[in-house]
């Protein structure tokens, strides 16, 4: 299902990125700078929906194969692109950042710092709580 | 202190005055209101502002007044305590209040040994003595009291009755009311404010009319719908005499139950099915939940369970819980719950509205607002207000209480079976049971992965902290009394739940402040039953009213409370970041008014002041397990503990 739904927001990009002109790595320049990424990371609360290190929140940013962060202008346009309507009930869905609340140069140090996260999962063999649950359970199979 | 021979304790000088150069701080600003002393309050319209002299009264600073004194042999509370020993009821939650000293007088005092069955368990706020309610009525299926202060009792109470309200659960509520005192404390009819959110009310003029009212109350709480009811008890009925009162007769209520022909017709559906399968939601008692075991294994239908997202539910583990060896149903039986081919359904809270929102307030979405309304357009989280997927997806819905209904049910099914039929549904629960435990286990084996992710992450992922607990606690007889929805659910596939009270669920109208309060109740419940109550607790939840973390140190409950230290109203960031958004004005600034920032709470402290064992705030997520096992140890010694952990948001 998350697939399919990236898939169509791809595709929804591309039609965007040609309706606007903007060709891909030409539009939006220099790459950004990370560590001023994390406080605007901060700042305007992104670690909200997608946790802190983008992986534990209620949207994942690494690990998810999303086109929306696939590069600096997927992300912009993504940005750009969200829907200005108000939904008939609230919603936790990513807002939409005009540039006039987010500047291309914020964006893409957000980005640069995004860029900078990694997938943190271990594997469960090294997790002694983790195998323990998987081995409980495993037990009960050979009961 | 020292410890009385009967085991209380009793506090000596010297240690009043430990306590005292410990606070001497607070001491320092708890000096009294001059003004208020002085009697410059403002007179209000309506009811009189309270004058100097019963200001004074109430702070305990002025000699009553010379009145003829009475003497009183057995005084009407002496009654009253008696009714809710008659009833089984285990604890009465209260902060004191004049308009039932009485009553008080006599929970403490009378009876032998005295305070016990009811015990009086000292709360700090209203909302909490009936959040208190709310979780041990969740956790057993039955009420406990709480005792509210006149007007302004049921005003601090009444946010949490309307949870319990929405949530279905069984409270007895009673109100002292004493129209001679302080008139800003009364009403004359006090049980109005909150009428629209209770299913039944009295104010009795008799003792006699008192003892009928709270059995009738208690009554009206057990059966469906479920939900708390309310006695207003005036001051005059507690202290009058009651030498020679003969208790009225009391009869117990019944619930109305489905008819023979039609338990007959759904038990020869059930027998002659290749492959039945049970629905089965939330009941009201855990002898509903028996009575869906019982069924489930008479049969060899495999079921669907909410254990998950609230109490009262099938076994989450068991053989038949589970998709089954073939997912080809030819009859379903919902139980509470759809989808189902016949639907048994009680009825919901919904229908209390027509009689009891008199003054047409209107609330919520339990009342049908727009024409076409139907349940299912409601959040799809069934913990929250699991009665209305009862009816959802059922095809012929049958409105009868489907408790009340099984054993009808059962005995035909019992004398429907052949022989043969019986070793059909014995070998159909075998093929059920391997089936249902691969899929068990392959749940817990993505539970796992899941929770995988972010797993040394700073602040702790959510997943982390459940994960840790359970293997710390799956040998225990837990209950998970928290609401779990704001921190990320996880139990719901690493634990397994297996008793009626595993989990306790949502907080009835989805409203916080709960949190703390209930998990309280349902270590309550748990004290006297060898029970380990699990508070996950939301930290914008707890500080609504702390002050039951004081409850559980005093009363010594077997509760670990484990913050999950978002700092902030998370659910209500987020909601606001999508606002910004949407008008364009950017995220940068919705932190305000939704945060718990500058300065930070810092919860084991706040935990220490309630005289509770603390330790935190963890940032570190290797310290987490250790931090864990020594709070399951110190409640297994009998002492409550809290765990500050800042988490992730989610």
């Amino acid at each position: 299902m998350k697939h399919r739904i990236h898939t169509k927001l791809a595709a929804l990009l591309a039609i965007a990125g040609a309706v606007t002109g903007a060709a891909p790595g030409a539009v939006f320049g220099k790459d950004g700078d990370a560590a001023r990424g994390e406080e605007l990371f901060h700042a305007h609360g992104c670690y909200g929906c997608h946790g802190f290190n983008g992986e534990t929140g209620a949207r994942d940013l690494v690990g998810t194969n999303s086109p929306l962060v696939a590069d600096i202008d997927a992300f912009l346009l993504f940005l750009r692109l969200r829907a200005d309507y108000l939904p008939p009930l609230p919603s936790t869905r990513m807002p939409a950042y005009p540039e006039s609340a987010l500047n291309d140069a914020d964006a893409r140090d957000i980005y640069a710092y995004i860029e900078t996260f990694e997938l943190d999962a271990p594997d469960v063999e090294d997790v002694p709580a983790l195998q323990a649950i998987l081995d409980s359970a495993g037990r009960q199979l050979e009961e | 202190m020292t410890k009385k021979s009967d085991g209380g304790v009793t506090l000596d000088r010297r240690g009043f005055l430990k306590g005292a150069a410990t606070s001497a701080g607070a001491m320092l600003v708890n000096v009294p209101n001059a003004k208020a002393d002085a009697g410059s309050v403002s007179p209000a319209a309506g009811a009189p502002a309270p004058t100097a002299q019963q200001l004074a009264r109430d702070a305990g600073n002025a000699r009553p007044p010379a009145i003829p004194g009475r003497a009183v042999r057995v005084p009407g509370s002496d009654v009253i305590v008696e009714t809710l020993k008659e009833l089984g009821i285990e604890y009465v939650a209260a902060n004191p209040g004049s308009s039932f000293e009485g009553l008080q007088e006599s929970l403490v005092n009378y009876g032998d040994p005295p305070n016990t069955m009811p015990e009086f368990i000292t709360a700090l706020h209203e909302e909490s003595s009936v959040d208190m309610a709310h979780g041990y009525g969740k956790a057993e299926g039955r009420p406990m009291c709480a005792l509210l202060h006149g007007t302004l009792g049921i005003q601090h109470a009444s946010m949490a009755i309307y949870q319990a309200y929405y949530s279905g659960t069984p409270i007895v509520l009673m109100a002292g009311r004493d129209d001679t005192f302080i008139q800003a404390h009364t009403a004359n009819d006090m049980a109005a404010m909150v009428r629209s959110y209770t299913k039944w009310d009295a104010q009795p003029e008799s003792l006699s009319a008192c003892v009928e009212a709270l059995r009738e109350a208690y009554n009206q709480a057990m059966t469906p719908p479920t939900g708390p009811a309310l006695v207003v008890i005036d001051i005059e009925l507690q202290k009058q005499e009651a030498a020679g009162f003969v208790m009225p007769k009391n009869r117990p209520a019944s619930v109305p139950t489905i008819d023979t022909t039609t338990a007959r017709e759904i038990a020869r559906k059930l027998v002659g099915a290749d492959n039945p399968r049970l629905a089965v939601g939330r009941l009201r008692t855990p002898e509903g939940v028996r009575l869906a075991v019982e069924l489930a294994e008479l049969t060899g239908a495999s079921t669907s369970t909410l254990a998950t997202f609230g109490p009262m539910s099938f076994p989450q583990r068991h053989p038949l819980c589970g998709p089954g060896a073939n997912t080809d149903y030819d009859f379903t039986l919902g139980i509470e719950a759809g989808p189902a081919d016949i639907g048994l359904v009680g009825p919901g809270i919904d229908q209390q509205f027509e009689t009891r929102d008199e003054m047409e307030i209107g609330f919520g979405a339990l009342r049908p607002a727009r024409p076409g309304f139907q349940p299912g357009e409601l959040p799809p989280d069934p913990g929250l207000i699991p009665r209305f997927a009862a009816g959802s997806g059922v095809d012929r819905r049958i409105d009868i209480d489907a408790e009340a209904s099984l054993p009808l049910i059962i005995a035909e099914v019992k004398r429907l079976m052949s022989p043969g039929q019986r070793r059909v549904a014995e070998e159909r629960s075998k093929r059920h049971g391997t089936a249902n435990l691969d899929a068990h286990v392959q749940s817990v084996r993505q539970a796992v992965d899941d929770a995988r992710i972010g797993w040394d992450a700073s602040p702790v992922s959510t997943a982390r902290v459940y994960a840790e607990l359970w293997p710390l606690i799956k040998d225990e007889d837990w209950c998970l009394a928290s609401p779990s929805a704001f921190s990320g659910a996880h139990h719901q596939n690493l634990w397994d739940h297996n008793r009626p009270y595993s989990y306790l669920g949502g907080q009835g109208a989805a409203g916080i402040g709960y949190g703390l309060g209930a998990s309280t109740g349902a270590a309550l419940a748990a004290r006297e039953r060898g029970r380990f109550v699990v508070n996950v607790q939301c930290d914008g939840d707890i500080n609504y009213a702390p002050g039951a973390l004081w409850t559980a140190a005093h009363h010594r409950l077997p509760m670990l409370t484990i913050m999950h230290n978002n700092r902030a109203w998370h659910q209500e960031l987020m909601f606001l970041e999508f606002m910004a958004g949407a008008r364009g004005r950017g995220t940068d600034r919705v932190h305000i008014g939704s945060t718990l920032r500058e300065p930070y709470i810092e919860y084991s402290k706040m935990a220490a002041a309630y005289g509770m064992a603390s330790e935190g705030p963890i940032s570190d997520p290797s310290q987490l397990s250790a931090a864990l096992a020594r709070g399951v140890a110190s409640v297994k010694k009998g002492e409550p503990y809290l765990i500050d952990v800042l988490t992730q948001p989610r």
